[in-house]
């Protein structure tokens, strides 16, 4: 009798800690209902000719890159035909073992240049400094392998302009992306950083480096991922934007204020999840200074990236997502429930902590719990599947909404076909891949604890859309989870 | 507790097909939507890029529905030509009697239509719309009320630009690029004496002492963001004001400011006085003066400053040695070599390397 009641508890546990979840879900998706229609009335705006006044922030687009001779030269050809008054390319090679730093010297006609190099930030050695005498505003800086972070912060350190956008080496924008985003800037003073929403490219048509029209993947996985991405940019930051708690800002495209990151610390090379783990220190770190700011979120599609399509690197990303969630969250405790912290600190960070950190740890515990109490007999067929049910039912809604927050707005995927495909895949992704997903963020969760350092997995580049092919080393893909 | 758990589950599965069937409505509405605009441009596009050459005199019915449309398409003509071509397109406009109907719009509430009907009227120079403009101009949020300025300039500048000034300075939620293109629209003729002289009132009015703040609430300092503004006005008018001010102003911002306006060797006092002043920000603008406008003796001036404590006014400094008159590579490298300080030498051999290039 007792266990029985025992069983009715933790059962009523696991209920409880659903329904919580959903209620912040569903409240933020309320939010995103409201903020969506009004944002998309307002874009009418910026689909007019565009005539630039010389009074637009100047913008220093930092790229890092490690291993990549295939990519590199089509990548920085079509960042230099991007649609914004001034801004200048810093790419920076992290010690390439490949022919990186040859073929942008080739390509780009690149001559040693005497910079006077600043260290703001510390980072991995310098070994050059060229400039393009074809293109005068691109710069090539070569350090020595230290990371995405510490590559970024060389690139700070040599950004001339007061804004800087981070974006991984095979980002694909929209010709618009930097004038898009720089816009809360524009708006509000008090803006230190702004993200844009991240499209998966699988499937999509690339041309020149810019996405030529959208579609979707035929492999499961990837599809799987379009709809995460949905869920985690419709309404994961759309939701948190207004309440100027924002807790991240994609590593492969935003825009900071430099000046504010440098004060910051700039990027950690301590967090494999960086670019989580800065948007919580300026948090927490301008709550402390009493500094008032704001981190902004535009939800057009800015960026598309390429999603794993195979498990094992599939597999290694989401590990490494949960080590990166886990080490900002650690490293900015002092943001939980600090004074003057708002939204960010009272409820962002304790959600994060309480509903994505240990969700996984939560998720796979309700499933182990139901299987074992089906087998001990304290629970029915039937209700065993009634619990299986609802934790299904849950995912489905959530992610169906974002299908149409993503209606109402973007209608990214043209054709009638592409929806009842999403549809599918918001109905499949709940049988095997988020049980998948959950074990691999329970992996990440569990070496995290026991202190094991994540690595930055292989990555097999499969690139359809474009004619370059490659294996390398995986930039990180934003925290979109 | 598995009867919740059952009509939960009932729920939310149901709340999933609703949402379901929502996407798939919004999706028909879509795809009836765009049919109706190729219908429309299938009929439109032509008479209105015609009309770019030659004035129509018989234009078609428009529809009621293809109103939006038709604005869209109208406006991005507009933003697109050159003045000449617009006028057809507004007899087009008058004869569909588009500006009453872009009037009516303005009291929508839904905001692209109103936005629509803001750009529409401005294009139209619709009179009629002057006090429902400037009310927006004044009250509504930030991208409507720079749309509403802009249409007022574009109905008369002349009159506009003097009503407006004050939301210029008091609006810090309109972005500098943005009412920079306003002034851009309204021209250098008209804005000239009028924001040379409110430039100098305002900075009398609210100079802010060296170490001060910013009053309550401002998060920009608005004398300062309006100074940068006398950069559209013409030299005669923007030079003596930043002369004016820069001359009475303690403000650091503000003084920063004025000497990235001056380029004239009459300035050269103020320039020189300024290189040596505590704010890093007020030495790199007077170190970017010196660039444009020092003199060859100024050399002494400009040398210490290559040690500066702030890369900026080091860099500012070095390249504006380079472009002194008379000054030629041996005697830089002359200066380098006397530098005991290696952020000056490096600074200095940077600016010399981007001579070369160029």
């Amino acid at each position: 009798m007792t266990l029985v009641f025992l069983v009715l508890e933790i059962e009523y546990i696991f209920l409880l800690y659903f329904l919580v979840l959903f209620a912040v879900y569903f409240g933020l998706n309320v939010i995103s209902l409201f903020t969506l229609p009004r944002y998309m009335q307002l874009h009418t705006a910026g689909d007019f000719p565009q005539t630039y006044s010389g009074f637009d922030p100047p913008i220093s687009i930092l790229i890092p890159a490690y291993n990549e001779s295939a990519v590199i030269v089509s990548s920085i050809r079509s960042l230099l035909q991007l649609n914004y008054s001034e801004f200048e390319l810093v790419v920076v090679n992290d010690g390439s073992k490949d022919e990186t730093l040859e073929v942008l010297r080739r390509e780009f006609k690149l001559a040693p240049f005497p910079e006077a190099y600043r260290v703001r930030l510390p980072s991995k050695p310098i070994r050059a400094i060229y400039l393009s005498t074809t293109h005068a505003n691109l710069r090539v800086i070569d350090k020595e392998n230290g990371g995405k972070a510490d590559t970024q912060n060389a690139g700070i350190n040599a950004a001339r302009y007061p804004l800087f956008c981070v974006l991984d080496s095979d980002s694909i924008l929209d010709r618009d992306s930097l004038r898009r985003t720089v816009q809360p800037f524009l708006e509000n003073p008090l803006t230190v950083a702004c993200g844009g929403s991240i499209r998966i490219a699988n499937g999509c048509n690339v041309r020149g480096g810019f996405l030529e029209s959208a579609g979707l993947p035929a492999n499961p996985l990837a599809l799987f991922q379009v709809v995460e991405y949905l869920r985690a940019f419709l309404f994961g930051r759309i939701g948190w934007a207004p309440l100027n708690a924002v807790t991240v800002v994609s590593g492969a495209f935003g825009i900071f204020h430099k000046e504010t990151v440098v004060s910051a610390g700039g990027f950690s090379t301590e967090s494999i999840g960086e670019d989580m783990e800065l948007i919580l220190r300026l948090h927490r770190v301008l709550t402390q200074r009493g500094v008032p700011y704001r981190i902004a979120f535009i939800a057009d599609p800015v960026c598309w990236t390429e999603a794993p399509e195979d498990l094992k690197t599939l597999r290694n990303q989401r590990v490494r997502w949960q080590h990166g969630l886990g080490d900002s969250l650690w490293l900015n405790r002092g943001l939980l429930f600090q004074r003057g912290s708002g939204f960010a600190g009272w409820v962002a960070f304790p959600f994060m902590m309480t509903f994505e950190w240990i969700e996984p740890f939560v998720e796979v515990a309700g499933y182990v719990f139901v299987v074992v109490t089906y087998c001990l007999g304290l629970l029915s067929l039937s209700n065993a599947l009634l619990f299986f049910l609802f934790a299904v039912g849950f995912g489905m809604l959530l992610s169906v909404i974002s299908l149409l927050l993503e209606e109402i707005s973007f209608h990214t995927y043209p054709k009638m076909r592409h929806i009842l495909l999403l549809f599918v895949a918001v109905i499949a992704e709940n049988f095997g891949y988020r049980q998948l997903n959950s074990l691999w963020r329970l992996r990440g969760l569990v070496e995290w604890t026991m202190g094991r350092k994540a690595k930055w997995g292989e990555m097999t580049r499969v690139a359809t859309w474009q004619a370059e092919t490659s294996t390398e080393q995986m930039d990180q893909r934003g925290a979109a989870k | 507790m598995f009867r919740i758990v059952e009509s939960l589950a009932i729920a939310l599965f149901a709340a999933t097909l609703l949402m379901f069937i929502l996407v798939l409505l919004v999706r028909v509405r879509l795809l009836l939507r765009e049919r109706q605009r190729r219908e429309f441009l299938a009929v439109w596009e032509p008479i209105l890029m015609r009309s770019v050459e030659v004035a129509f005199s018989d234009v078609p019915h428009l529809r009621r529905r293809d109103l939006m449309n038709f604005l869209l398409l109208w406006n991005h003509l507009h933003e697109s030509l050159l003045d000449e071509a617009k006028d057809h397109l507004n007899q087009i406009a008058r004869a569909l009697g588009i500006g009453d109907a872009a009037l009516r719009m303005l009291r929508r509430r839904n905001l692209r239509e109103r936005l629509l009907a803001i750009m529409t009227l401005g294009q139209l120079r619709e009179r009629a719309a002057w006090d429902s403009l400037f009310d927006i101009a004044e009250n509504g949020g930030a991208l409507l009320s720079v749309a509403a300025a802009r249409a007022l300039i574009m109905i008369d500048a002349v009159v506009a630009i003097p009503r407006l000034m004050p939301l210029l300075i008091r609006r810090a939620d309109w972005p500098a690029s943005r009412v920079a293109t306003l002034l851009q629209t309204a021209g250098a003729d008209v804005i000239s004496e009028q924001i040379a002289t409110a430039a100098i009132e305002y900075a009398r009015a609210h100079d802010i002492a060296d170490g001060g703040c910013l009053p309550q609430g401002q998060t920009v300092n608005r004398s300062a963001r309006l100074i940068r503004f006398l950069e559209l006005a013409y030299n005669v008018s923007a030079l003596p004001a930043a002369r004016a001010i820069a001359e009475s102003s303690n403000d650091p911002e503000v003084l920063a400011a004025c000497l990235q306006l001056l380029k004239s060797s009459e300035d050269l006092s103020i320039v020189r006085h300024s290189l040596t002043h505590k704010d890093w920000r007020v030495r790199v603008q007077a170190a970017s003066a010196m660039g444009r406008i020092g003199e060859h003796d100024d050399e002494q001036l400009l040398v210490p400053l290559l040690s500066d404590e702030q890369w900026w006014v080091r860099y500012r400094a070095a390249q504006a040695l380079t472009r002194l008159p008379y000054m030629r590579e041996p005697r830089l490298r002359e200066i380098r070599a006397l530098q005991a300080d290696p952020f000056a030498r490096d600074i200095l051999l940077q600016a010399m390397a981007e001579v070369e290039l160029q």
